[in-house]
């Protein structure tokens, strides 16, 4: 069973987190409220590819649907009486979570694609979303959908915190949620799922179920990652919904720790904020150095770098 | 009708060129080089460098040949050999490559397209039809390559050899095989078809660094459709997605028909999981 | 006084934490046919693969013809003349007889002599064109063998030959591997349970247990001697 990083550290991180609006102003509140949506996104992939062993090139399609659900909806074109915004992020990512189920099933079905073939499948996938959103003109086309209204929090628009808060609230429910359910028996079957699924497969489980489940499950925290980054951003744009966002949540999965949930959210704040530290600095040299990093974390480093680390830190707070 | 037909044959060869590197490697390595797009694009770069220090055309379709060759070389040797047990993660390094190899281009060139100039303007009269030469050439010599990389692979000792190291690895070196050599070997040829496939399509596109994509996603559909492992699988995959992509191309728009044959192709890797030409 | 064709000294190999082979130390003469007994599990197969390359001892020196070849990749190996017809034969199956034999050459860039092939196992020119895969075990297994001696090792090290196949033709085989042998002065290591097939070939018997050679006897001796046997291999 993989090593889980202690509450303690868990919680100190998000404490640390929620002093944020009151140290560093309103600007980085702000950043940090996408890149705490990106962190969810990044825990959606660490459960689905290095918990469930399924690398989806495509994580960004759930993320991308649940906006434009949320978009649509709440900006009243699927009628007024649905524009609840509430209700809506339930809807995306339900929405979100329904497509990956529906992938899941075609794609797990009977004799089922694994592995490469997987990985290929939800590229492809991905890629056609991404050009039917861009050509469809209902959905805003290359433009996206424009003016989406922010979350009713009863509070000033021009206010980053109380969003930031909900955010914060929202993917720290996440992520203790998933903690908690991981280092139960479900953690051990996806370990299992991933490590070596014949072997599981002839102790009655089913892999169909567990790995639908498991996508769905991915999909639908994707899907809310993406709900909320739209209201908060104001547009759905369909770079949301590509090749792009997934090839970088990729990235912030792999930098941080595919197996390990907290360096996978972590992954996704460091790589965010260096860059926006860095691409001041280094320009567009920046993104070649972010994709040799990547490049040889993958070949040397499959763990990741943050993933050590915290599970070092772990052992020690632990005695 | 003709030249829409003509267009069909063209789009199929061009196809199987770009995919004939990736299933090259795909087939006999079992690796999936997610930078193969990226190894086209470098090729088609490579000739609007050299064209911009006025080499001429064909000298730069074979200096991108081996340009690009000798890029798979180091690719393998630096990449792809550490990751051979962990073809996930051999996904992921090829995939981090595509992006630094992306924006490297960008820092060199810059972001946008370039055009490069066609080496032959000429039209070829055939029958009622009038047809550019360039393109006629195009599929010319994608045949040829197409047909020298089946015959080395069928009849010549070092074909031999290296379907004998992709059945059997372990049993290829008892028998005196360096299959680690077979494999920088495979590997660069691979890439050295990227680059020659991208040198040739160079004067046909738009040269840009986001051109890769392009050609990975529709390549990769093409080996999957047809079946890894045999040329005789690329050459029916490539035709299924080239022929159909370019057939329907008259009838849509270009958006939709990628969405039609993507999802077409999905569904056929999901039925036929072995492909089209399973044994 | 030329090398031995194989000398491993205080070999210790295993895989992943388990140690199979304990500081075994082995010596063949050039020229000799042994062959090797022991119980399931005892490590005969581990010793094929460190005789052929593919697995590198933790500790010892494995020396061929009088060259020390720790740490090198299996191709060096073969290329020393060392050729290991492994168990379960593994012929290419997609690829015909034919090629799978002139494989055996071009892997040591020689040039093929499928005449010598097809003397020493005539079956084989009748099947010359058919899917190695389609053949029966004792076809394979000649395949196998055959394959491997074009490349004209000093070493032959067969793993298990008679292994899966009929009585009769285990015995063909016996038959064809001794006029082999010594036609070509090859020295052999052969790694068998079919005692009769022993018999046949080796002159020299030596039986693995706990990690080393625990004796070694001349092979006329062991036909009478069943306590010996038994003792061994658990009988």
């Amino acid at each position: 069973m993989i090593a889980r990083v202690p509450l303690a550290i868990s919680l100190a991180v998000f404490v640390a987190l929620a002093a944020l609006p009151w140290l560093a102003g309103d600007y980085w509140t702000g950043q940090f409220t996408r890149s705490l949506l990106y962190g969810l996104l990044a825990l959606s992939l660490a459960l689905v590819w290095g918990r469930g062993g399924m690398l989806c090139l495509g994580q960004g399609m759930f993320f991308g649907t649940g906006g434009y659900v949320m978009a649509l909806l709440t900006m009243g074109k699927l009628g007024p009486g649905l524009a609840d915004a509430w209700l809506a992020l339930i809807v995306a990512a339900a929405s979100a979570a329904a497509l990956a189920a529906i992938v899941g099933v075609f794609v797990f079905w009977g004799a089922s694609i694994s592995g490469p073939y997987f990985a290929i499948v939800t590229l492809a996938i991905a890629v056609v979303l991404e050009q039917s959103i861009r050509s469809n003109y209902g959905l805003g086309g290359d433009n996206g959908l424009v003016g989406v209204p922010p979350l009713p929090l009863g509070t000033s628009a021009f206010d980053a915190t109380p969003p930031y808060l909900l955010v914060l609230v929202v993917v720290a429910a996440a992520y203790f949620t998933l903690d908690a359910t991981l280092s139960r028996r479900i953690g051990l079957v996806l370990d299992a799922l991933r490590v070596n699924p014949n072997r599981l497969a002839y102790l009655g489980y089913s892999l169909f179920a567990w790995r639908v489940a498991t996508f769905a499950a991915g999909g639908a925290l994707a899907g809310l990652a993406g709900a909320l980054f739209v209201a908060v951003d104001g547009f759905a744009s369909p770079t949301l919904i590509g090749f792009g966002l997934s090839a970088e949540a990729l990235i912030w999965v792999a930098l941080g720790g595919r197996t390990v949930l907290m360096a996978a959210l972590l992954g996704a704040l460091a790589v965010r904020h260096g860059e926006a530290l860095l691409a001041a600095w280094l320009g567009d040299w920046w993104l070649l150095a972010l994709g040799s990093v990547f490049v040889l974390v993958a070949v040397a480093a499959p763990a990741g770098l943050l993933a050590a680390p915290l599970l070092w830190l772990g052992a020690r707070v632990r005695r | 009708m003709a030249a829409t037909l003509l267009d069909a044959v063209s789009a199929v060869l061009v196809l199987v060129l770009v995919a004939l590197g990736l299933a090259v490697v795909f087939g006999m390595m079992r690796v999936i080089n997610m930078a193969h797009g990226e190894l086209v694009m470098s090729g088609a770069f490579t000739v609007v460098w050299l064209q911009g220090w006025h080499v001429p055309f064909w000298g730069c379709v074979i200096a991108a040949a081996v340009v690009v060759g000798f890029f798979g070389w180091m690719i393998e040797w630096v990449l792809v050999r550490h990751t051979r047990d962990r073809p996930l993660d051999t996904i992921l390094a090829t995939w981090g490559l595509s992006l630094v190899l992306k924006q490297a281009i960008v820092l060199l060139f810059g972001p946008g397209s370039h055009s490069v100039p066609l080496p032959l303007d000429a039209m070829v009269g055939l029958g009622a039809l009038n047809y550019p030469a360039y393109r006629l050439v195009v599929m010319a010599i994608a045949a040829v390559v197409i047909a020298g990389t089946y015959l080395f692979l069928r009849c010549t000792n070092r074909g031999l050899a290296t379907r004998a190291v992709m059945a059997r690895p372990a049993t290829a070196e008892l028998l005196g095989f360096n299959t680690d050599r077979t494999y920088s070997a495979t590997f660069a040829a691979g890439a050295a078809l990227a680059g020659l496939a991208g040198a040739l399509v160079a004067p046909l596109v738009s040269v840009d660094p986001q051109m890769g994509l392009g050609y990975l996603v529709p390549a990769f559909l093409a080996i999957l459709v047809g079946g890894a492992g045999a040329l005789g699988g690329v050459l029916a995959g490539g035709s299924a997605v080239g022929a159909s992509t370019s057939l329907l191309g008259a009838l849509w728009s270009p958006v939709t028909v990628q969405i039609v044959v993507f999802g077409l192709a999905v569904v056929v890797i999901r039925l036929r999981p072995q492909g089209l030409m399973r044994e | 006084m030329t090398a031995p064709a194989l000398e491993l000294v205080d070999i210790t190999a295993g895989y992943g934490g388990g140690v199979v082979l304990n500081g075994l130390n082995l010596t063949l003469a050039a020229g000799s046919v042994t062959a090797l007994l022991g119980r399931n599990g005892a490590g005969k197969t581990t010793l094929c693969r460190i005789c052929a390359g593919l697995l590198s001892p933790t500790r010892g020196t494995v020396r061929i013809s009088g060259t020390a070849l720790n740490d090198r990749a299996s191709h060096t190996f073969a290329r020393h003349g060392v050729g290991l017809v492994p168990q379960g034969r593994e012929v290419f199956g997609r690829l015909s007889v034919e090629e799978n034999l002139r494989l055996g050459a071009i892997g040591k860039n020689m040039t093929a002599d499928l005449v010598a092939a097809y003397r020493w196992f005539p079956s084989l020119e009748v099947l010359r064109n058919r899917a190695a895969g389609s053949l029966s075990g004792g076809e394979q297994q000649m395949l196998a063998i055959a394959r491997t001696l074009m490349g004209a090792p000093r070493l032959l090290v067969l793993d298990e030959p008679s292994e899966g196949l009929a009585p009769v033709v285990t015995r063909v085989l016996a038959a064809r591997l001794r006029e082999i042998a010594a036609e070509a002065g090859l020295t052999v290591l052969l790694v068998e349970q079919d005692l009769e097939l022993i018999q046949a070939l080796a002159s020299t018997c030596c039986f693995l247990a706990d990690g080393g050679i625990a004796e070694t006897v001349p092979v006329a001796s062991i036909g009478m001697d069943f306590d010996l046997v038994r003792r061994h291999l658990a009988l």
